[in-house]
């Protein structure tokens, strides 16, 4: 692609700004099922974004084929679609003045795929050999390597690059009364990074621990949700803090700047930089400069995040938060966000709780919780917590509440952060009374 | 799109290393998404996207390669690395190509990459305008209007050469309604397997109407219950329910590898004797619809349960394999991106006779769910969750108050057992459905039905 040629048509045609965002991928997959590999997959893909500014209005178009005779048409359409927007709300692309963090870009080891085959080929032998209730293993891993590329009229001119790789195993046990199923996730540089021994018996402890559930009392509960089930439902708020959303008073958190909104115990930290969280970039899709910011400090509403766009109607700076897919407008999402690590370790929350429940699994967040006003009813799988100890797994139960009431009464935040495989992160969270629907 | 000497030559690279089968589907598409915050246009986006999947079988083993980059060279390359990877002596050849014509099921009438955007963005104010009068509450309304065309080309080693087109258009608006300090959303969508034609005779109005209300009413909702009790389940989107329990459980990607509470009770009893239930592919212009399926099959209306007993599967070619059992016309993918592996279509219980009337005698605590969000499932245990959006209590056979929304949990295995009364109002609704094979269109539907026990997750 001639970029210096678009650019020029593109000021040709009258259009006030122009951008080029290119995404291109290198992806292999392998699945393990029944000592053989099941599936292998390998793609090159990628494409490109075109936004434009014309009569003050923003547009997007995107294609994959870019070859340069489709100029015309493709700015011609980007003018047609600008011409269509009403709202007269301020649209700017970003020059790339300001001052970048160093970085040094994640790269991954990937191994001959013969050898990865022989590894992973073991690793399902190893977890068989666990216990032999185990069944239905599959083992997945996959490498991704891609990079994007961001031009602009305005003379920025920015390319990051990315790698990860993950290893992905699920199975079954049978149990006396039907199978239970569990999973275990990583996301590393290479398979050098994990043991295979370790591996196995992390995905056995799992998964047998929730063999013969029972059913639970529906009542209130003390409840601690575990660190990678927390995550998860942070993950479903995270409108919750988008800048577009206050400024539209589309989130109940619109008129809560440097108000307290949660429990003092609670921080919530978005950083592009933090090694366990798998975002790791100095711009965003807009290129403009990512930094670590506190959104909540101390229960205290600091921060919302921002692009160009929403910092612009709130009056402020962007956060380094618009991002964007290649065929999909520039939305405000996180870096790695997480909640700040407490002091107490998971058994001493387990303590302090006492009697309760310990919830490990949630399912159903994408229909059972309503950002806009926070309540949530999930389903849910477990433990009981008795007598200051993990006791009986247990399923088939709900839990309901009010996320942003439930968050202004913390019992306790354990000192366990994880990140599983998402720029998302939570340590274990307890918290004094919440409804459990069981039997 | 690939021509026919291309598509035959790289089949021929295929199975020169020992694949016993391969396929090679290409695509082209486009979609445009306008969406709009009160009566602002506020983003137009078109896309196109074109690119080819290769994939090659080996007894039960499937590889398989994607790329955007329609270059002979590079799909040569591909394919050649692809078949190298099974590493075997060549055992099958790839038959002459022969183009399969058929006549198109799903008639699109008024193109919408043909219409202007002009029209587009005075049928969503057409829906929009109502919504934003409804009451002085409202405080937002969001319409986003979307259309898609996707035109594939598929063509395998046993000669099969077939295309198809798929048109699809769908109208989403949520409304906002606000009051002190509190925030209500209600939500409404429509859209099918064909063109702008689909709201010629619909109420948009009435559309906007019923958003607003829901967002409204749901301001003085109070708390639901928890706890098991019988719930009654309205038409359309309440089809979610079978979508969770039962559905995706009888998807042979997870029946054929024994991961499913299903497998291996073909001619079992499975659900009550008033529940029957199928999926259907052909049904016109149906949102879930398509005249073939993604591996080249003529799309089938399957039936799933037969007065209680399980009478088939959702099968596509692989798994079938492993089954030892034909496609039943349901392999499906979001685009070039994925293998295809068997999906819903447009899935629902059928219509039998008991009145609203019949459920609710007898009821002396208990919910009706007027309207449902969506919900998942773990078909290997059985274990799903919906959610009710729009629910009421039931008061000694009588629906009362509004309560605000919880999930429904269950068992698949046991709650289709516990269906007692189906009522006579089948409706379908339409639903983005997620899965391996990425997020299909698919159409969820049921008259309405009352379950005898479910466990309600309400925080009261």
């Amino acid at each position: 692609m001639n970029t210096e040629l678009w650019l020029k048509k593109a000021n040709e045609k009258g259009l006030e700004a122009f951008e080029i965002f290119t995404k291109s991928s290198k992806d292999s997959s392998l699945s393990i099922y029944e000592h053989k590999v099941d599936n292998y997959e390998i793609s090159q893909d990628g494409g490109t974004g075109f936004r434009a500014i014309y009569d003050g209005k923003m547009a997007y178009f995107s294609s994959q084929d870019v070859a340069d005779d489709k100029i015309d048409y493709i700015l011609d359409s980007l003018k047609e679609n600008a011409m269509m927007i009403e709202s007269k709300e301020k649209e700017m692309l970003y020059d790339g003045s300001k001052e970048y963090q160093d970085i040094v870009y994640n790269h991954v080891d990937e191994k001959r795929v013969d050898v990865t085959i022989d590894w992973l080929l073991n690793l399902e032998k190893k977890i068989y050999e666990q216990d032999s209730r185990i069944e239905q293993v599959e083992v997945m891993y996959s490498c991704s390597t891609g990079s994007t590329d961001i031009v602009n009229s305005l003379g920025l001119n920015l390319s990051k690059t990315k790698g990860n790789m993950v290893l992905y195993v699920s199975g079954g046990a049978k149990g006396k009364n039907g199978p239970v199923t569990s999973y275990v996730y990583y996301v590393i540089n290479s398979l050098d990074d994990l043991n295979i021994e370790d591996v196995a018996k992390q995905f056995k402890d799992k998964v047998l621990a929730k063999l013969d559930p029972v059913s639970i009392n529906s009542g209130e509960y003390k409840v601690i949700f575990k660190n990678d089930c927390f995550s998860n439902i942070m993950q479903a708020l995270l409108s919750l803090y988008n800048g577009e959303n206050a400024y539209r008073k589309l989130t109940p958190l619109h008129d809560k700047l440097d108000k307290i909104i949660f429990d003092a115990k609670v921080t919530i930290i978005d950083d592009p930089f933090i090694k366990e969280g798998i975002v790791l970039t100095n711009f965003d899709d807009e290129g403009y400069p990512t930094k670590s910011k506190n959104v909540v400090e101390n229960g205290v509403l600091k921060t919302f995040l921002h692009s160009l766009k929403s910092a612009s109607l709130m009056h402020t700076d962007s956060t380094g938060n618009g991002f964007r897919g290649y065929s999909t407008p520039v939305i405000i999402s996180p870096t790695n966000i997480y909640m700040k690590p407490g002091n107490d370790s998971f058994e001493t929350l387990v303590e302090k709780v006492y009697d309760g429940v310990l919830i490990t699994e949630v399912m159903g967040l994408h229909a059972g919780l309503n950002p806009v006003t926070t309540d949530f009813s999930i389903q849910c799988n477990g433990f009981m917590i008795e007598d200051g100890k993990v006791t009986k797994p247990i399923n088939l139960f709900t839990v309901a509440a009010n996320y942003l009431e439930m968050m202004k009464n913390v019992m306790g935040i354990a000192d366990d952060l994880l990140f599983e495989g998402s720029n998302v992160g939570s340590p274990s969270v307890a918290f004094e009374k919440l409804v459990i629907s069981g039997k | 799109m690939l021509i026919k000497e291309q598509l035959q030559e790289l089949l021929e690279l295929c199975v020169k290393h020992g694949g016993d089968f391969a396929e090679i589907f290409d695509e082209e598409s486009q979609d445009e998404v306008i969406n709009t915050i009160d009566l602002d246009v506020q983003k137009v986006n078109t896309s196109l996207s074109s690119g080819v999947g290769i994939r090659i079988y080996k007894e039960f083993q499937s590889v398989y390669a994607y790329t955007q980059d329609k270059s002979m060279d590079n799909l040569r390359k591909m394919a050649n690395d692809l078949a190298l990877s099974i590493n075997g002596e060549q055992v099958i050849e790839a038959k002459p190509l022969v183009k399969i014509e058929y006549e198109n099921r799903h008639p699109v009438i008024k193109d919408p990459f043909d219409s202007t955007k002009a029209i587009k963005i005075a049928l969503m104010k057409d829906a929009i305008g109502p919504a934003l009068n409804y009451d002085k509450r409202i405080s937002k309304v969001t319409c986003t209007l979307m259309s898609m065309k996707q035109h594939v080309s598929i063509a395998n080693t046993d000669g099969k050469w077939i295309e198809d087109n798929r048109t699809r258009v769908r109208l989403a608006l949520n409304s906002f309604a606000s009051e002190n300090d509190q925030m209500q959303i209600g939500s409404k969508n429509h859209g099918a397997s064909c063109g702008l034609e689909l709201y010629d005779n619909y109420d948009l109005k009435q559309m906007g109407v019923d958003a607003s209300k829901v967002a409204v009413d749901m301001l003085s909702a109070i708390d639901c219950p928890s706890g098991q009790m019988p719930v009654i389940i309205e038409n359309a989107f309440g089809g979610v329910i079978f979508h969770e329990a039962c559905g995706h459980s009888l998807e042979a990607t997870g029946v054929a590898k024994n991961q499913s509470v299903f497998a291996g009770k073909l001619n079992e009893k499975i659900a009550a004797d008033c529940v029957s239930a199928v999926d259907d592919g052909t049904i016109v212009n149906a949102w879930g619809s398509s005249n073939i399926d993604d591996e080249g099959n003529f799309t089938k209306r399957n039936v799933l349960i037969e007065n209680g007993i399980l009478k088939g599967y959702m099968i596509d070619q692989l798994n079938g394999r492993r089954m030892g059992m034909d496609s039943t016309g349901s392999a499906r993918r979001e685009d070039y991106h994925y293998q295809p592996t068997s999906r819903m279509t447009n899935t629902f219980i059928l219509p039998g006779h008991d009145s609203l009337e019949d459920m609710l005698d007898g009821i002396k605590l208990g919910l009706y769910a007027k309207s449902m969000g969506g919900g998942s499932v773990n078909p290997y245990t059985g274990e799903f969750n919906f959610a009710v959006n729009e629910g009421y209590l039931i008061e000694d056979g009588k629906i009362t108050k509004l309560v605000k929304g919880a999930s429904l949990i269950g068992n698949g295995k046991d709650i289709l057992l516990n269906i007692d009364k189906v009522g006579d109002n089948l409706a379908r609704a339409n639903g983005v459905c997620g899965s391996i094979s990425g997020s299909v269109c698919a159409d969820v539907g049921q008259p309405r039905i009352r379950v005898k026990n479910i466990i309600v997750g309400g925080s009261k």
